[in-house]
């Protein structure tokens, strides 16, 4: 019986242990927290005054048109008062308003051009945040690297371009996107090449993130698009097909279309129908048509939808073809892709209904609604 | 004769102490787990910037589907704040499941329903739809109203799945109330890992919250105690719970007020099951099943941003009702795949995630709840020693508070949605006054359910064995 | 001048900013966090213009522009909507929702100011 005790009462001793001190800690950190928070609004606040004059106060005349070294000295003349006074504050607080300050203008970097984001760029090399950030893309906390390639794309570092360059390789996932889209920020459309040569297993997610970044540069960004089709990661493939269909650039259309026909992966044939179809390359309809009979589904619907894209009526009957005979999902995406060519389409779908085929009508009524024709019953 | 009773009774305390101490054991274990997730996805997550997400075209579109039953007061409002979600492309599939009230006719005449030719497909088998419903008007143009004969909730979300068009679809209750971003939440999982077929996100009690335009701008507690308990108790269940099932892939309840599934997979596992109350479970542990039967790689993930509101009962009628119905529920669902129980094929599932669920969260209840009464004999019989049970019952209830303080704890370092610190003490006292009383009070509802359950056995039990036959009524929408 | 300008934008930094310039440009600032502050504060100070970020808290640039249009009293205010997006499709839809004029981030501070300045003056010539 002893025994018993001695473990409930020790049972008991370690609970109210840990949950005292848990509870303890918990409270006090929460309103440290709290005032913590206000002490770093405060600061950023104070901030965001500052960085205003630092930022927009006005240029004096005789240094507006000149080089930039000049330029650079009456910068430097606008920083050294918030470094004096950073010198003189303990180690930690100091941390406190670098901390602070770093945020403010990496905040503002992202929304301001001209003559501003050039301060700011000098800024942040002249504060140290540059230098500080590089060390930090080799820090052995994931989460720390992947901050450190973000912040150094926010601020347009071009001397950690080496740095981020080899994070592309990152064992981690956020570290790699991060250090891919900082690249892009720092160097435009021309850090694709290197990207899309490093770059594996992009997932769908990180496709989309990256493909925001990508649109920004257009055309400038189809050279390296056109090179990533040749990548040997099949996600690098798909993203590069993707980014052309959405881009629309005419010499896309050729290395489409073979791979369209010949590569070997079938899901990568597929995205490449439905780009062509994107395009709206009229020499590609030939190659749709044949699709459309291609024992694959995946390549059939492929097909089906870039024919709606298009919208040939020269489509129309291996279209009808399809709308009488498939599983019924396909069939329906038929019956939009004949809907699609307008009227000679629209007219041969009002003759399937209500005719032989229950089935087949009632698909034609269902796509004819969805264009807004009622067929011939009234809709409201 | 009482010398055996009193020694039977003395059994009992022993082992209750012993399943006492494992249980605990269990718990410290899932919390540590939750605690290196939940900081994981913190860090993972502070690199997505859903506001740009949300403005893709990429992200693949979404059916929402929302049954509604009886709901002619609320629903047009529901149906509105369900169009505002950011997202980029997705449908709302309002089911009315054959309401007796005016549901239907107030979203015809809100939205300028006409009675729609669309097709549908029945995938999986449910009650006669007897009309599909589209908006007139083009800002609504993704609203899709389906009316059909009653059949409960599960039978209704079925038809939802058989009448959407797109490939990921999300369930819903009616009264949920989503974040904005909710569905971009809840879909990242989908997108960062091909091999995810359902994920979940928190639900929390709006209950004290200040919503306005349907979105909840201030977070708050309640002013009544009851909802104060729930919150603590859903900090526990999702935060400490759910986050570490997540982080060992034996996830088995995403909460039907707000779950994401990739379609094909529900189809595959058949869809939800019309004859049991806790379909929400139900559906996901078969999923489970399906794709270990299949041995195919597969992840149904927790997302443990809090991504949904939900009304939590304020009456003790309401609340004992609720318990009763998810204990019914959790025992069916255990019954029905019971010979997954401890079984080597089903992995997680079979070896840790189904006994946690069966030993813990089912028996558990019980165990207590006949721990009381074992005491108050042994006390009647005296010749007990006092000393020791008040020594038991006081480390229950610093363990209890315990388990407590580490799900505030959690929230803590994640979301911190409680402003205040007094909110936070006000929490962490209620973690210790609901052992005296509410914690008694939901051991015995569910106690209840047990009986209940059995009691009901005989019409129920048929049904179970004719498969996906009707089900029973729609009274199984009477939740609230 | 001293005409007022209601500045709505919910983030810290930018707002100072943007507020550092316009005072320099001899306006009087008056700015707000939030959707809902944004209407209350039009309301309550009828301003010469309104500077309005799409994308803010509680109620977004649309929906405080739809509202100030729909008011007797201050639709007539001009409004400048500041958008994140260079997407042609949200800007239209802000210019067909009666905005004046529209700034996209990232934006350069004097630009901002000479946008603000023409179209207080478009305004004073009708």
């Amino acid at each position: 019986m002893p025994l018993v005790l001695i473990i409930m009462i020790s049972l008991a001793v370690a609970a109210t242990a840990f949950a005292t001190i848990a509870a303890t800690i918990l409270v006090i950190n929460k309103s440290l927290n709290v005032r913590r928070l206000a002490v770093h609004r405060k600061i950023l606040t104070g901030y965001s005054m500052r960085a205003a004059e630092l930022i927009i106060g006005p240029l004096p005349d005789r240094i507006a048109g000149v080089s930039a070294g000049r330029r650079f000295k009456y910068y430097e003349t606008l920083a050294s008062p918030t470094k004096r006074m950073h010198n003189r504050l303990g180690r930690r607080i100091r941390e406190l308003h670098r901390n602070a300050l770093k945020e403010v203008l990496i905040g503002l970097a992202r929304d301001l051009t001209g003559e501003s984001f050039e301060r700011l760029v000098y800024f942040f090399y002249s504060f140290g945040f540059v230098h500080e950030e590089i060390s930090r893309l080799t820090d052995r906390r994931w989460w720390i690297r992947a901050q450190a390639a973000r912040d150094l794309g926010l601020m347009r570092a071009r001397r950690s371009i080496t740095a981020l360059t080899a994070a592309i390789e990152d064992s981690d996932a956020d570290v790699q996107m991060q250090a891919m889209q900082a690249l892009i920020s720092i160097v435009g459309a021309d850090a694709l090449g290197a990207i899309f040569r490093l770059a594996r297993n992009i997932s769908p997610w990180s496709a989309i993130e990256l493909s925001q970044v990508v649109l920004r540069y257009r055309d400038q960004s189809v050279p390296y698009l056109l090179e990533g089709l040749r990548s040997t990661d099949q996600s690098v493939v798909l993203f590069c097909i993707d980014m052309l269909a959405q881009i629309g650039f005419v010499s896309a259309v050729e290395p489409l279309r073979e791979m369209a026909q010949a590569y070997p992966n079938v899901t990568i044939r597929a995205r490449s129908i439905v780009a062509l179809g994107e395009l709206g390359d009229e020499r590609a309809e030939g190659l749709f048509r044949t699709e459309l009979s291609n024992p694959n589904p995946i390549l059939r619907i492929a097909a089906i939808q870039s024919l709606q894209r298009v919208g040939s009526p020269a489509a129309v009957p291996p279209l009808l073809e399809r709308v009488h005979s498939a599983p019924i999902q396909e069939r329906i995406l038929a019956a939009r892709a004949v809907a699609s060519t307008g009227d000679p389409g629209v007219e041969e779908l009002k003759k399937l209904v209500g005719g032989e085929g229950r089935l087949v009508g009632k698909i034609a009524e269902q796509v004819l609604e969805e264009r807004g024709i009622s067929a011939g019953t009234r809709i409201r | 004769m009482i010398d055996i009773l009193h020694a039977a009774l003395f059994t009992y305390f022993a082992f209750s102490v012993v399943y006492f101490i494992a249980i605990n054991l269990v718990y410290t274990v899932l919390l540590l787990i939750s605690y290196r997730e939940v900081q994981y996805y913190m860090r993972h997550n502070s690199f997505s910037d859903y506001r740009v997400m949300v403005q893709s075209e990429l992200v693949p579109p979404v059916s929402i589907l929302a049954p509604a039953y009886n709901e002619e007061a609320t629903v047009v409002e529901s149906v509105k704040s369900l169009l505002k979600l950011s997202y980029g492309k997705y449908e709302v599939v309002v089911i009315n499941d054959g309401s007796r009230d005016n549901t239907l006719k107030e979203l015809v005449d809100e939205f300028d329903l006409f009675a729609s030719k669309k097709l549908h497909q029945e995938m999986i088998r449910a009650k006669k739809v007897r009309g599909i419903y589209k908006s007139g008007l083009p800002q609504y143009r993704n609203l899709i109203v389906v009316d059909k004969e009653n059949g409960g909730k599960a039978d209704a979300l079925n038809v939802g799945i058989n009448v959407s068009q797109y490939e990921y679809v999300c369930a819903i209750d009616a009264d949920s109330l989503l974040e904005d971003d909710a569905l971009m939440k809840v879909m990242k999982p989908f997108m960062e890992d091909a091999r995810v077929i359902a994920t979940g996100g928190i639900v929390r009690i709006v209950n004290g919250c200040e919503v306005v335009n349907g979105r909840v701008v201030r977070v708050g507690l309640s002013r009544k105690f009851l909802p104060v308990f729930q919150v603590i108790e859903y900090f526990r269940a999702f935060l400490s719970g759910r986050m570490a099932w997540h982080g060992l892939n034996g996830l088995l309840i995403i909460s039907g007020a707000f779950g994401m599934f990739k379609k094909s997979a529900a189809i595959e596992a058949g869809g939800y099951y019309p004859a049991t109350v806790g379909e929400d479970m139900e559906l996901v542990v078969r999923m489970h099943r399906t794709k270990l039967e299949k041995r195919e790689e597969y992840r149904v993930a927790f997302v443990p941003d809090p991504v949904c509101w939900t009304e939590a009962p304020e009456s003790l009628n309401g609340l004992g009702k609720q318990r009763n119905r998810w204990h019914r529920g959790l025992l069916d669902t255990l019954s029905i795949h019971s010979d997954m129980l401890l079984n080597r094929r089903y992995g997680v599932v079979g070896m840790a995630a189904m006994p946690y669920f069966f030993f813990v969260e089912l028996l558990g209840p019980a165990v207590e709840f006949f721990g009381y009464v074992v005491v108050v004999l042994l006390l009647l019989f005296g010749q007990f020693n006092l000393d020791m049970l008040v020594l038991f019952f006081i480390v229950a209830v610093l363990y209890g508070v315990m388990f407590s303080v580490g799900a505030v704890l959690l929230e803590e370092v994640s979301f911190r949605r409680y402003p205040k610190p007094g909110d936070l003490l006000l929490l962490l006292f209620i973690g210790v006054v609901e052992n005296f009383g509410y914690r008694q009070l939901t051991a015995w509802w569910r106690v209840k359910g047990f009986i209940d359950y059995y009691r009901g056995k005989e019409g129920w039990g048929t049904i179970q064995r004719k498969g996906f036959g009707p089900s029973t009524s729609g009274s199984q929408h009477a939740k609230r | 001048m001293g005409q007022t300008v209601l500045v709505a934008e919910d983030q810290e930094h930018i707002r100072a900013l943007i507020e550092y310039k316009l005072r320099n440009s001899g306006y009087t600032v008056v700015s707000v966090s939030d959707g809902i502050s944004a209407l209350e504060k039009s309301r309550e100070l009828k301003p010469d213009i309104i500077l309005l970020d799409v994308m803010m808290p509680l109620m977004t640039g649309f929906e405080v522009l739809s509202a100030l249009k729909e008011d007797q009293q201050l639709k007539s205010i001009p409004v400048l909507l500041v958008t994140a997006q260079s997407k042609e499709d949200e800007i239209l839809r802000g210019l067909s929702m009666g905005a004046d004029d529209y700034i996209t981030k990232p934006f350069s501070p004097n630009e901002l100011a000479a946008r603000v300045k023409t179209v207080l003056l478009r305004r004073g010539i009708r």
